[in-house]
């Protein structure tokens, strides 16, 4: 059995996980009351779907294709936005410690942190900014950081657009990033159906991922003091280890809750 | 394992016609209702291919038992699963989501189904002829060899196949539209405006509660956690996994 682990002894709030297993952002939807019962025990925390201050479109259909060993699919999943999600969500009585996971430019992201530092609702704050240049990035990260005291996480893309991975995760970090979450999914394109009139452009999820992000989380898990959390294709106890072997204090598991609901029993025991 | 995930033992395996198979579960402990479905895992559980589970209609229900039909050159997986035998165990999830609504005041029962989307209409249709409805099963099958036999449907259920490919509406005639008092139709979504428009034809105007579909969409998790089936309703958006697969014709208003 996995122990807890206390991932910022240092930080005023700290960030106790029950185990170094999360849920990742959106694996469980906004983590509303509907979902409370039905989290899997032993999850060290889960983290929300992105969540933008204004509500968002899904992509239009289709918004997925399978490939080997995983899923391409399109990035926006829609959403229905910070202040309805705050305010039906009750966070706070979920038995599992909740990460909220925002998206936005900076004044956006600090106004929804600002409203989350007032209401002490969630273990902590993701940011997740894949789609953001990295000087960008940062602003998004100081903004938020000189609004909230709550543990904030920071999730990058493995393969940040222009730029290195390393430099980024460094300059995150200075700017205040308590943690930083490297992977979830990778810039893919894909045949979008049968007859391979369209390509469907978006990130690959699924097992087909755990070898590209592994290398990734190892370059910054050594070129940074904070904590890094390694995400992308963990479906088994092995992947786990693999992660935590490669300098990954925790790791937050996605696509293997699309198919296996229980896999999180498995993942911890 | 967490609520509504089960293995399930399948009990027998056979051919109805060269497209379609018809898989018997046993499932002592379930109930459904017509219109919902089971997110079967279709590979063996090592494997990561394909990835996804697949949505299968609950085909007919028994007391102890669940039939599904399987088409297996429809989408990778289901050649899997068509190729279980009694004694294997299947890994699902369900039944899930929300199905077909039946009134209990019967009356004429219209039923449209297009290819293999007969799947979810037949235990509708059982239902209804036990509740004392007049029902009617038109569809369209793209062989004459893959038409659904008519021997597994209820002596009381009028049935019309019409094979070719001249559309999921094709047998949909002015007739049936009049004579009907709630129309169910498993038909492509790309297809609902034009049944929109046809009844609107028909009928002056399409009532709340008259027409329902069945949403036939790929879905990813099948328990309303990841948001991939979102569809654009007069509610807002709704997932298909949990707030359909069936929907009222007026509330749908995508994709």
């Amino acid at each position: 059995m996995m122990q807890p682990l206390e991932l910022l002894p240092d930080h005023k709030h700290g960030l106790l996980l029950a185990s170094p297993v999360m849920a990742a952002a959106g694996a469980f939807g906004y983590v509303g009351p509907e979902t409370h019962t039905t989290l899997p025990v032993g999850l060290g925390a889960v983290v929300t779907r992105t969540l933008t201050r204004q509500p968002q479109r899904p992509a239009p259909f289709p918004r997925f294709v399978e490939t080997p060993a995983g899923l391409v699919h399109r990035l926006h999943v829609g959403n229905v936005g910070f202040g309805q999600a705050f305010r039906q969500c009750h966070w706070a009585d979920s038995p599992v410690p909740v990460i909220v996971s925002i998206a936005g430019r900076p004044g956006d992201c600090a106004a929804m942190a600002g409203r989350l530092d007032d209401t002490p609702v969630a273990a902590g704050l993701e940011l997740s900014l894949w789609e953001f240049p990295p000087d960008e990035v940062v602003d998004v990260v100081r903004a938020v950081r000189d609004t909230t005291t709550l543990p904030l996480l920071v999730k990058l893309s493995p393969v940040p657009p222009g730029s290195d991975l390393v430099y980024v995760a460094q300059d995150c970090a200075a700017a205040g990033a308590d943690v930083l979450v490297i992977g979830g999914p990778w810039p893919a394109l894909a045949p979008a159906d049968a007859q391979r009139s369209e390509l469907l452009d978006g990130w690959l999820s699924g097992p087909a991922l755990l070898p590209l992000v592994l290398p990734q989380v190892r370059q910054v898990a050594q070129s940074v003091t904070a904590p890094v959390i390694g995400c992308g294709g963990i479906h088994r106890p092995a992947d786990v280890r693999a992660y935590l072997q490669a300098g990954a204090q925790a790791v937050q598991v996605g696509s293997a809750f699309l198919v296996d609901p229980g896999v999180a029993a498995r993942l911890v025991a | 394992m967490p609520m509504k995930q089960h293995w399930l033992s399948v009990i027998d395996n056979r051919a109805l016609c060269p497209a379609l198979r018809l898989l018997s579960l046993s499932a002592p402990n379930l109930t459904a209702a017509p219109g919902q479905f089971l997110h079967v895992l279709c590979r063996d559980p090592e494997a990561y291919t394909p990835f996804l589970r697949r949505a299968i209609p609950i085909h007919r229900l028994g007391s102890d038992r669940i039939d599904l039909l399987v088409r297996p050159d429809q989408r990778p997986g289901l050649s899997w699963l068509a190729r279980r035998q009694p004694g294997d165990a299947l890994d699902a999830l369900g039944p899930l989501g929300r199905g077909f609504a039946l009134p209990d005041a019967p009356g004429h029962l219209l039923l449209l189904a297009h290819g293999h989307s007969v799947a979810p209409l037949v235990g509708l249709a059982d239902r209804a002829v036990d509740q004392g409805w007049a029902v009617t099963l038109l569809a369209t099958v793209a062989r004459p060899a893959d038409v659904y036999p008519a021997a597994l449907l209820s002596p009381a259920v009028e049935y019309q196949a019409v094979p070719g490919d001249n559309g999921p509406l094709a047998p949909l005639s002015t007739e049936a539209l009049a004579w009907a008092d709630l129309l169910v139709a498993a038909i492509p979504s790309t297809a609902w405006a034009d049944l929109r428009q046809r009844i609107e034809t028909v009928r002056v105007i399409l009532s709340s509660g008259f027409a329902q579909v069945w949403a036939d969409m790929p879905l990813a998790c099948g328990v309303g956690h990841c948001g991939a089936c979102a569809l654009e309703t007069r509610q807002g958006w709704q997932r298909i996994c949990t707030n359909g697969p069936a929907f009222d014709l007026t509330e749908v208003t995508g994709p």
